[in-house]
């Protein structure tokens, strides 16, 4: 079995943006991706192992949530879940196997169960291993301008033949409405 | 009135057969129109082109393998190829784009199967098929041809011995040689064949028909489907016994509209058959070639004549046409349909009854084998066929307010088949399986709307009876309920996608032992269907002077068709009955 995926850091996650856009409406945009050296870690060679195993469907969970910061306790104000897949399979798709020299490849399937084909790998892995969403949400007394949020992700995965089983959980610095 | 009926191309002509329909009674000609040989296509504007992915074809014009683009435009996706002699050939692949994103989710790879007959480390689709070491899916529906014989001549006909040609020879193989065959399909492994389609020809034609059914019954064969136009069971109703005796699950028959003109094949003649189906309790599947500008004004139709029926008819499988012989883009985009515009002329048809979101990919079907594979540790019967082959759904009917309801309204099919998928990953990953089952148990229920559910209807129970006992009856109780609606769109040498070949799982079982899947077999002729035949074959004349028999001393002389509309009574009588309940 070739070596599995491992984390040598923290994933990396932040708020972009935390704006109040009217009394009723407020926007959080928030990026995550994991390491670059996990990535790495994700080999078409590996991918090819997996395939051949019939370990051929990847699903990754993600759970985003807002917070606002309080002096005691943290607010939720926003939470939302979603799934991202990677399904393996047998191409005839002669300009992947002119570039990667492979036929076993990935297909993206996001959170609405709708595919996304890939040309290059790299796209294919940014895909799957990161997120940038962006919520909006309806404030109650909490949450105006100038408060403090924070995001925190928590992104589960089986184990698989190239990466470990994944349950971590990573919060954002805090940022200021605006 | 002159009416095309159908339309085909043959060595640099297309024939257009016109029929000039007069109170039923018809008469047909033959329109030639020659076509330039190689003739270039228009060259198409491609600013708008949004590519999607890439994958090998055939040329349509010398078979070679080549590169062939798959693309978005204006909403639909299109294929596009180039060979170095023949030029450029574009074709439409799949007519909605949100709908290939949709079913494309679904793809799964199949398990393949371990014991192939052509072993390769390397095949080049569709060349080696046989099956060959790297072919994805294993048998779903196997096809024994056992005769090349037909009560009709359909012109357009490539599948039967047409007397008089050069070389004409007559197919059918002996009792120990479809044997040999079913021992083939049964041999596969993981997954031993288990469903088998006695087609031709008319198969009906072999006198000895009971007896290979039995045969191949005894082979272990759960499924046996019989492919017939119907005609010989509707002129000897008492067949219809014979065969379910013999051990016919189903009779798979074809169909095409509702009126003489679209369906000049077996108009008069379909509800004799479907009556004695009726009368010995054997379940008939309508099969309509569905092809644009011709019959496709009908298709809801068609499904209102099978709920007509529903205590008989079991499923309405339509099949896109595949367009054969040579023909010129114009052409093809006259007659050209694909499953999605099958799919939203039925939703325009039925007015949203039957709606495009009810319709699932075949191989959606995934997470439910997934599941039982995961709670049995055994490999399972698969259906991995690739996404845009083929479509499907369940409708149930609403005596009440005489509707037909799919069942997506009071099921969450996209939920359940995520969760299944979830609980398979669980299991895999080492959960307890017991628990897992008593979560699934409960939750099953979650997943189905009861309040709209139509009467009489347990849906819950029968799910949890497919997914728990995962036998073959239950999963035919499921079926017995219901009506199945299901598309198959065919290949041609315009369109071929050795993606999709390369997962077919409807084959063919040939007497040199080989399992040919059938968009090479009926798609590429002259490399499978037409050499092999030949090979086993015989000379018309030697057929005829061995069984003492003319071949064309069995041809329908249209008998119930001339009594029907002479007499104003019989199969027109129950025809118009049946339309005037459709049309009414
Ligand atoms: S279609 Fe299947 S059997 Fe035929 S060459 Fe391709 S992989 Fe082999
Ligand atoms: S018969 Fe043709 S259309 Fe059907 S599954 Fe096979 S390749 Fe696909």
């Amino acid at each position: 079995m070739n070596a599995q995926a491992e984390y040598s850091k923290e994933p990396f996650i932040r708020v972009i943006q935390a704006r109040k856009e009217s009394a009723e409406k407020l926007n959080f945009t928030v990026e995550f991706s994991f390491p670059q050296n996990f990535l790495d870690g994700i080999t078409l060679e590996n991918i090819k192992e997996a395939y051949r195993n019939m370990d051929r469907r990847i699903k990754l969970k993600y759970r985003v949530s807002i917070y606002e910061k309080g002096i005691l306790f943290n607010k939720k104000i926003a939470e939302k879940e979603l799934s991202k897949k990677w399904v393996l399979y047998w191409t005839r798709d002669p300009t992947i196997l002119e570039r990667y020299r492979t036929n076993i490849w990935v297909l993206g399937i996001d959170e609405n169960l709708e595919s996304e084909f890939f040309m290059d790998f790299e796209e294919a892995k940014t895909f799957l291993f990161s997120l940038r969403e962006t919520f909006s949400v309806q404030p109650e007394s909490f949450a105006d301008k100038g408060s403090k949020v924070f995001a925190e992700i928590q992104v589960r995965s089986h184990r698989h033949y190239f990466i470990e089983a994944i349950n971590s959980k990573v919060r954002s610095a805090t940022i200021t409405i605006v | 009135m002159l009416k095309i009926i159908y339309i085909t191309s043959v060595d640099g002509f297309v024939m257009t057969v016109v029929s000039n329909v007069n109170e039923g009674e018809k008469k047909k000609s033959l329109i030639f129109i020659p076509l330039v040989k190689g003739e270039e296509e228009e060259p198409t504007e491609r600013f708008s082109d949004n590519p999607i992915k890439s994958t090998q074809s055939i040329c349509p014009e010398c078979n070679r393998i080549i590169s062939a683009e798959i693309f978005e435009r204006e909403g639909k996706v299109y294929m596009r190829k180039t060979c170095p002699v023949h030029g450029e050939t574009e074709e439409l692949y799949f007519g909605d784009y949100g709908m290939y994103r949709r079913f494309s989710a679904y793809w799964d790879d199949g398990k393949g199967q371990e014991a192939p007959n052509v072993k390769m480390d390397r095949c080049q689709c569709p060349a080696n098929c046989g099956l060959c070491t790297n072919h994805l899916s294993h048998t779903g529906l196997a096809n024994i041809i056992v005769t090349n014989r037909c009560d009709l001549t359909c012109w357009y006909c490539f599948f039967y011995v047409k007397k008089g040609l050069e070389g004409a020879y007559v197919y059918e193989p002996t009792l120990e040689q479809i044997r040999a065959m079913v021992r083939t399909l049964r041999a596969e492994r993981p997954v031993p064949g288990n469903s088998v389609q006695i087609t031709g020809g008319e198969p009906t034609l072999r006198d000895d028909l009971p007896e290979i059914i039995r045969m191949i019954k005894q082979e272990g064969i759960d499924h046996v489907q019989l492919n017939t136009n119907g005609i010989n069971i509707a002129l000897h109703p008492e067949l219809a016994r014979v065969y379910k005796e013999a051990g016919v699950s189903n009779l798979y028959m074809s169909f095409d509209g509702v009126t003489p003109k679209t369906n000049p094949k077996n108009h008069w003649e379909a509800p004799y058959a479907i009556e004695a189906c009726r009368k010995a309790n054997l379940g008939v599947v309508l099969v309509p070639t569905v092809i644009k500008s011709v019959n496709d004004h009908e298709v809801y139709d068609i499904i209102r004549f099978a709920k007509q029926n529903i205590d008989v008819v079991r499923a309405v499988n339509f099949q896109p046409v595949s367009l054969t012989g040579r023909m010129s883009k114009k052409e093809r985009e006259k007659y050209r349909i694909t499953i999605p515009d099958v799919i939203k002329k039925i939703e325009e048809q039925s007015e949203g009854e039957i709606a495009s979101s009810d319709w699932f990919p075949v191989p959606s079907c995934s997470p439910v084998t997934h599941f039982i594979e995961a709670i049995t540790n055994r490999k399972q019967y698969e259906l991995s066929i690739h996404f845009a082959c083929g479509a499907g759904t369940y409708v149930y009917l609403d005596r009440e307010n005489d509707r037909l309801v799919p069942i997506t309204r009071f099921v969450d099919i996209k939920g359940l088949l995520e969760y299944l998928d979830d609980v398979s990953e669980e299991i895999e990953s080492g959960s307890n399986k017991y628990v897992e089952l008593a979560k699934v148990a409960l939750k099953l229920k979650g997943f189905v709307d009861e309040k709209n559910q139509p009467e009489g209807l347990d849906l819950a129970r029968l799910l949890f009876e497919v997914l728990f006992k995962h036998d073959y009856s239950s999963v035919g109780k499921f079926q017995m309920n219901s009506l199945f609606l299901g598309m198959m769109h065919f290949m041609d040498k315009y369109n071929h996608d050795e993606e999709r070949l390369q997962r077919c799982d409807i084959h063919y079982l040939t007497p040199d032992l080989r399992i040919i899947p059938f968009c090479s077999f009926n798609v590429i002729p002259e490399w499978y269907r037409d050499r092999i035949q030949k090979k086993y074959g015989m000379p018309v004349e030697q057929w005829e002077k061995q069984h003492n028999e003319k071949l064309e001393d069995r041809l329908y002389r249209g008998q119930l068709r001339k009594e029907a509309i002479k007499q104003g009574t019989g199969a027109s009588c129950l025809v118009n009955e049946m339309l005037s309940g459709v049309n009414g």
